[in-house]
């Protein structure tokens, strides 16, 4: 197992991500991916976005892929799907991540019974939305930890907190999350501010990336060591 | 600039369901809503409907559906109603039941749930709004004419089997590759879906353009209104996405898998087709247009299919026209054109007034303004509107439009 200070991002490599010639990222179709030496192994991760309706999940789900991020809350139809690809080193080796998120409309949840199962089918992380302008959300959240993952799937967890730059509206205090953190311990990624400098968009994702990658990859090397 | 406004109300008890407006202004407060809805409701109890009225600035339709929803469109800045104001309620309408079936927007018992249950097709009715209001990056004209929107690419029938033979190895008979919210090839039943179906699909398609995948479940407003169909969006290069319309299997997981196995020997073709963008027709076509044929719009009612291309001629004298223009002359013509005068050979509006015209049938038209000249040709099936400079002498234009015309029709096989 590499040891942890091993894995490492790769700067050289993000900028095949982006659109050549702009610092936009590029959306990869299901035939294309990017352009990294063939040596490079690729391993695949399923990410399910979890959470209240409103809490945020296409808005992450569009952050983390680098995509045009919506203004205004829309009820998501279905189930929509992002793939984000994301070069690391671990050890010495160059490693290119590919994310496949999953993302339902809570309405769609409910009217149609195989949208849930399709989207927890073979689940590698649950990414569980919360607003921090939503108060009621905050409370009901220990509820939501536990019914995020099921035993079998043996998923890994993180809570991503929303709308963190809306300090006017937020409703659940810094220290909350801190002590939410260690009693729960489960990692809270904080999020906001969709006015950041969109043109410089991959290097304020970077760090999300790479915890969320590390995360994984830590994981993998805990459940192989499991296995007899 | 005008703005347009969609209102939404419960016709039996007058609630309202929802605003939507685009355009300069705001939407218009709570009062004046209800009063639009009185007038009808006036009307009504006087046994007369009321259709549509224009005031000093503005141009109102009103339209019941099934006794239970109450659409109202507001034009503001702009007095010229015509029938395609009522054609685009008609697609309004269908898309909330393209989102929700027709029983639960027609027979709901819960107003509060019904109003939260329509908020998903907000992008839909809005993406509606703006392509009427000419909004920029929202161009196209299938809500105008309606059919679906096509690109010519210029193998046609390379990519013709292969999605007949990927919709076969999905269970499904429906099925299209589109790039860019424009249909490439469509297997032969994907071309027996209702015009509205075919204009308001690859609408949908393009509502969210930020994902690889996507298992929308839909109801089919003329076909299926009731039983859902499960709609699922591959994007398979950054331009090009397949779209199938299937039942209960295969999964989205499935789906994913078969469609990269599938198509990924046909990259380099789906590659290619991105070349055609945003001329939307083959080179071996462009090549043939004059040179000063600054935009077109093609028709053909018989396939359902229009194309409209905006970008020619750009390098020329025609900077001054940009597409946003262009796209609005084009509408601008066909609305006061096809209908009034030309007689879509698809789609006679119901209230056709056949007392209007004399004997003869009228196959030619045009349109002259200070920055353009538009010249129409009727030939069934077809429908041409071809976008000149405003200098270009009409006679020329006329025979330009004429060689336009052939161009795309003559041959074998029909280009559209």
């Amino acid at each position: 197992m590499a040891p942890e200070w091993a894995i490492g991002e790769n700067k050289n490599y993000q900028q095949k991500l982006l659109v050549p010639g702009t610092k936009k990222r590029k959306l990869f179709g299901l035939l294309e991916k990017p352009n990294l030496p063939p040596a490079a192994p690729n391993v695949t991760y399923k990410l399910f976005m979890f959470g209240k309706a409103s809490s945020g999940k296409t808005w992450t789900m569009n952050r983390l892929s680098g995509q045009e991020l919506p203004t205004h809350h829309t009820e998501t139809v279905g189930i929509q799907c992002s793939n984000v690809y994301w070069p690391m080193k671990i050890g010495n080796r160059l490693i290119l991540f590919r994310l496949e998120i999953w993302d339902a409309g809570e309405s769609s949840v409910k009217r149609y019974n195989h949208v849930l199962p399709a989207c927890r089918e073979g689940v590698d992380a649950v990414l569980l939305c919360f607003s921090v302008t939503d108060r009621e959300g905050w409370l009901e959240l220990p509820r939501l930890l536990t019914t995020a993952t099921t035993p079998t799937d043996r998923a890994a967890l993180i809570v991503i907190a929303t709308r963190c730059d809306q300090y006017a509206n937020r409703e659940v205090s810094e220290g909350e999350l801190d002590s939410f953190e260690a009693t729960h311990g489960v990692p809270i990624i904080k999020l906001g501010g969709a006015s950041e400098d969109q043109s410089d968009e991959i290097t304020h994702t970077a760090p999300i990336l790479n915890f969320l990658c590390k995360r994984l990859w830590q994981r993998d090397q805990e459940l192989l060591s499991i296995k007899p | 600039m005008a703005s347009w406004t969609l209102v939404g109300l419960w016709a039996p008890s007058g609630v309202p369901l929802f605003v939507r407006h685009t355009g300069h202004g705001k939407p218009p407060p709570y009062a004046l809503i209800g009063s639009l809805n009185g007038v009808h409701v006036f009307g009504e109890s006087h046994g007369v409907t009321l259709c549509t009225t224009r005031t000093q600035n503005a141009s109102l339709t009103w339209k019941t559906y099934h006794d239970s929803i109450r659409l109202v469109l507001v034009r503001g800045s702009e007095t010229t109603g015509d029938s395609s104001d009522s054609s685009l309620l008609d697609l309004m309408f269908a898309s909330l039941v393209l989102l929700l079936g027709l029983d639960t927007v027609t027979s709901s018992t819960n107003i509060e749930r019904l109003k939260r249950d329509i908020r998903p097709c907000f992008p839909l009715l809005d993406e509606l709004l703006f392509r009427a209001v000419g909004g920029e990056n929202h161009q196209g004209f299938s809500h105008l004419t309606g059919c679906a929107e096509c690109v010519i690419p210029p193998e046609h029938h390379a990519l013709q089997n292969e999605i007949e033979k990927f919709a076969e190895s999905a269970d499904s008979t429906y099925a299209c590759v589109m790039m860019e919210g424009q249909v490439v090839s469509g297997t032969r039943n994907f071309w027996t879906l209702s015009h509205t179906e075919l204009v308001l699909l690859p609408l949908l398609v393009t509502t969210n353009t930020f994902t690889v995948a996507r298992d929308l479940p839909i109801y089919l407003p003329n076909k299926s209104p009731n039983v859902p169909f499960r709609m699922l969006v591959v994007q398979l290069t950054s331009h090009v996405s397949v779209v199938t319309l299937c039942g209960p299997t295969p999964s989205l997981a499935d789906m994913i898998r078969s469609a990269t196995s599938f198509w990924a020997p046909f990259y380099q073709v789906l590659e290619a087709l991105s070349s055609l963008l945003p001329w939307n027709i083959a080179p071996a076509l462009l090549a043939q247009l004059d040179n000063s044929v600054i935009g077109l719009l093609l028709v053909n009612y018989d396939h359902k299919r229009c194309v409209g291309c905006l970008h020619l001629s750009e390098d020329s004298r025609s900077r001054s026209l940009c597409v946003n223009k262009k796209s609005a002359a084009l509408q601008s013509v066909y609305r006061s054109i096809i209908g009034p005068l030309l007689q879509p050979p698809a789609m006679p509006p119901e209230d056709f007034p056949t007392g209007l015209h004399p004997d003869h049938l009228p196959l030619e038209s045009y349109v002259s303004t200070d920055s353009y000249k538009v010249y129409v040709l009727q030939s069934s099936p077809f429908h041409l509107l071809v976008l000149f400079p405003p200098a270009l002498p009409i006679h020329i234009a006329r025979q330009v439009s004429k060689r336009t015309l052939a161009i795309f029709t003559k041959g074998k096989t029909p280009r559209l």
